[in-house]
């Protein structure tokens, strides 16, 4: 299990995160998500190690004297790499690093990835590709992806999760992704945590999270409602309403309908917007 | 480059060379020491470079190397180099390039090494950092270029003459017989960083933004100061 205890962390004067805590489960798949600028990227970067918080601390569940890093497979959203080396040498390079085999780089060849061209000189979703294939190939207990599959084809992007599925059930790795996109990781994620700007707004399981949120089409409904968010639809009201307990009051049962999590989650962050 | 082509141009259309009785070795001997004198900021200030060039300093802050060692890696060649430039410099009859003696050099040399990168790595871009950096080198330069004992005993008469601060002119009687050690000179120049620089760069506010490139340099302070004293006395001794 990993951690994070009263984290605190500051860009300057901008406060990102103030008594920060959580904790993630081991194997777990979480995806984090939220509004821009809440901290989703800082807390990947805290927890690959690239930040220091300024206080609390992140405990890995390693033994005492462990570089969590040299566990840990990073794949941030600047896309940082050395980007004048060729994906065999970057490979070679990080194989060194980590003590261990060079990737085959059979997930870049499979997208049909020009190994002898330079990192810079190849497409984002190939540079994604490629680094994918190069920080999974160590063998990591957590995989820190940021928000980067938006800028891969859809074909690629098949790919991608294809071999991140795979790794998940070989290795049962614990994984956090920051995703915007959550069509793509509906059926990937166990957990989904919503920061907000007072912090954590949600920490739920899918499955839960689609089981208690609901769409509700009224014109009135019962204030006893917990309501994230109405909006007109095509001359009607919906209210969505989380957590949904129980029917209440004489909505008829049609009008009372399930979302999925990308209509979830949308109705999450214009809450968090102040949308009505 | 530039400074090497144009430099015995220059000498051959300077005609006041010939009469003042500078040989063209000796001219151009004194262009390298300068270029020496720029290169031991600009290696270090550049240390980082590459990995900004490729966008990969988040990418090696997330290996697994400490970053001392990663500092390492990058000052001990760098030092290296410097130390054999000035070498054949010195060979060719620059005096050492004007530094007391060997512990003197090396200081100036880490101690460059470590300003250079600080502000190479917060300061970047910055006029008011460069600014800063040239006349920080200034300081050190003079500072490297005086005996240590000197030094010491300027301190502890400026202290004795200030009133309500104690009286430390006995001192000065000891301090006659004592060898002042080579890393009298880093002890005094990483007390310039610690309380002059460091709390300078903090009112300007260098690129504040940069906070990961900030926490970094935080973090390098301490090994390179600790780096520092093996070098000087390894060196030296």
């Amino acid at each position: 299990m990993i951690r994070m205890s009263n984290l605190s962390f500051a860009y300057g004067e901008r406060e990102i995160l103030k008594d920060f805590n959580l904790e993630l489960n081991a194997g777990e798949t979480v995806m984090i998500t939220g509004p821009n600028g809440m901290g989703k990227s800082t807390i990947l970067r805290l927890l690959a190690g690239v930040l220091i918080p300024q206080s609390g601390e992140i405990d890995h569940g390693y033994p005492k004297g462990t570089d969590p890093r040299q566990k840990t497979a990073f794949l941030p959203d600047s896309l940082s790499f050395y980007r004048s080396m060729t994906p065999l040498e970057a490979a070679k390079f990080h194989a060194g690093i980590f003590g261990t085999e060079p990737s085959d780089l059979e997930l870049a060849k499979r997208a049909g990835v020009d190994l002898s061209r330079h990192i810079y000189e190849l497409s984002v979703g190939q540079r994604v590709l490629v680094q994918m294939a190069i920080i999974l190939s160590t063998e990591p207990e957590l995989i820190l992806i940021d928000e980067v599959l938006h800028s891969v084809d859809p074909y690629l992007r098949d790919i991608l999760f294809r071999e991140l599925i795979q790794v998940m059930e070989e290795k049962n790795p614990t994984v956090v992704m920051v995703n915007l996109n959550f069509h793509d990781i509906e059926h990937l994620a166990d957990r989904v945590i919503f920061l907000g700007r007072d912090g954590i707004r949600l920490d739920e399981s899918v499955d839960l999270l689609k089981a208690k949120t609901r769409r509700v089409v009224a014109e009135e409904i019962p204030p006893e409602y917990p309501v994230l968010l109405t909006e007109n639809v095509m001359g009607s009201r919906h209210h969505i309403v989380y957590p949904f307990d129980k029917k209440i009051g004489d909505i008829a049962d049609e009008n009372i309908r399930e979302m999925d999590l990308t209509e979830i989650m949308t109705a999450f962050m214009g809450g968090e917007y102040g949308v009505s | 480059m530039t400074l090497m082509v144009v430099m015995p141009l220059v000498y051959l259309l300077d005609s006041s060379l010939y009469k003042t009785g500078v040989t063209f070795l000796e001219y151009m001997v004194g262009g390298f020491a300068l270029l020496w004198m720029i290169a031991v900021v600009y290696l270090a200030y550049n240390m980082f470079r590459p990995e900004e060039k490729d966008n990969a300093v988040e990418y090696v802050l997330s290996l697994p190397i400490a970053h001392w060692k990663l500092l390492i890696w990058k000052v001990l060649p760098r030092v290296g180099i410097l130390l054999a430039l000035n070498l054949l410099i010195s060979t060719l009859g620059s005096n050492n390039l004007w530094f007391y003696n060997l512990s003197g050099l090396l200081s100036f040399v880490v101690f460059a090494q470590v300003c250079g990168f600080t502000l190479g790595i917060v300061g970047r871009k910055s006029w008011v950092a460069r600014m800063m950096l040239f006349i920080m080198m200034i300081c050190v330069f003079i500072i490297s270029s005086i005996p240590p004992e000197l030094i010491w005993k300027d301190v502890v008469n400026s202290i004795s003459m200030m009133p309500y601060l104690p009286n430390l002119s006995p001192m000065l009687i000891w301090m006659d017989h004592v060898r002042f050690s080579q890393v009298s000179y880093v002890i005094v120049e990483f007390g310039f960083l610690l309380l002059i620089l460091l709390p300078l760069y903090r009112a300007w506010d260098l690129k504040q933004v940069r906070t990961r490139e900030l926490s970094f340099a935080k973090i390098a302070i301490v090994p390179l100061i600790v780096l520092a004293f093996p070098v000087v006395w390894l060196f030296s001794s």
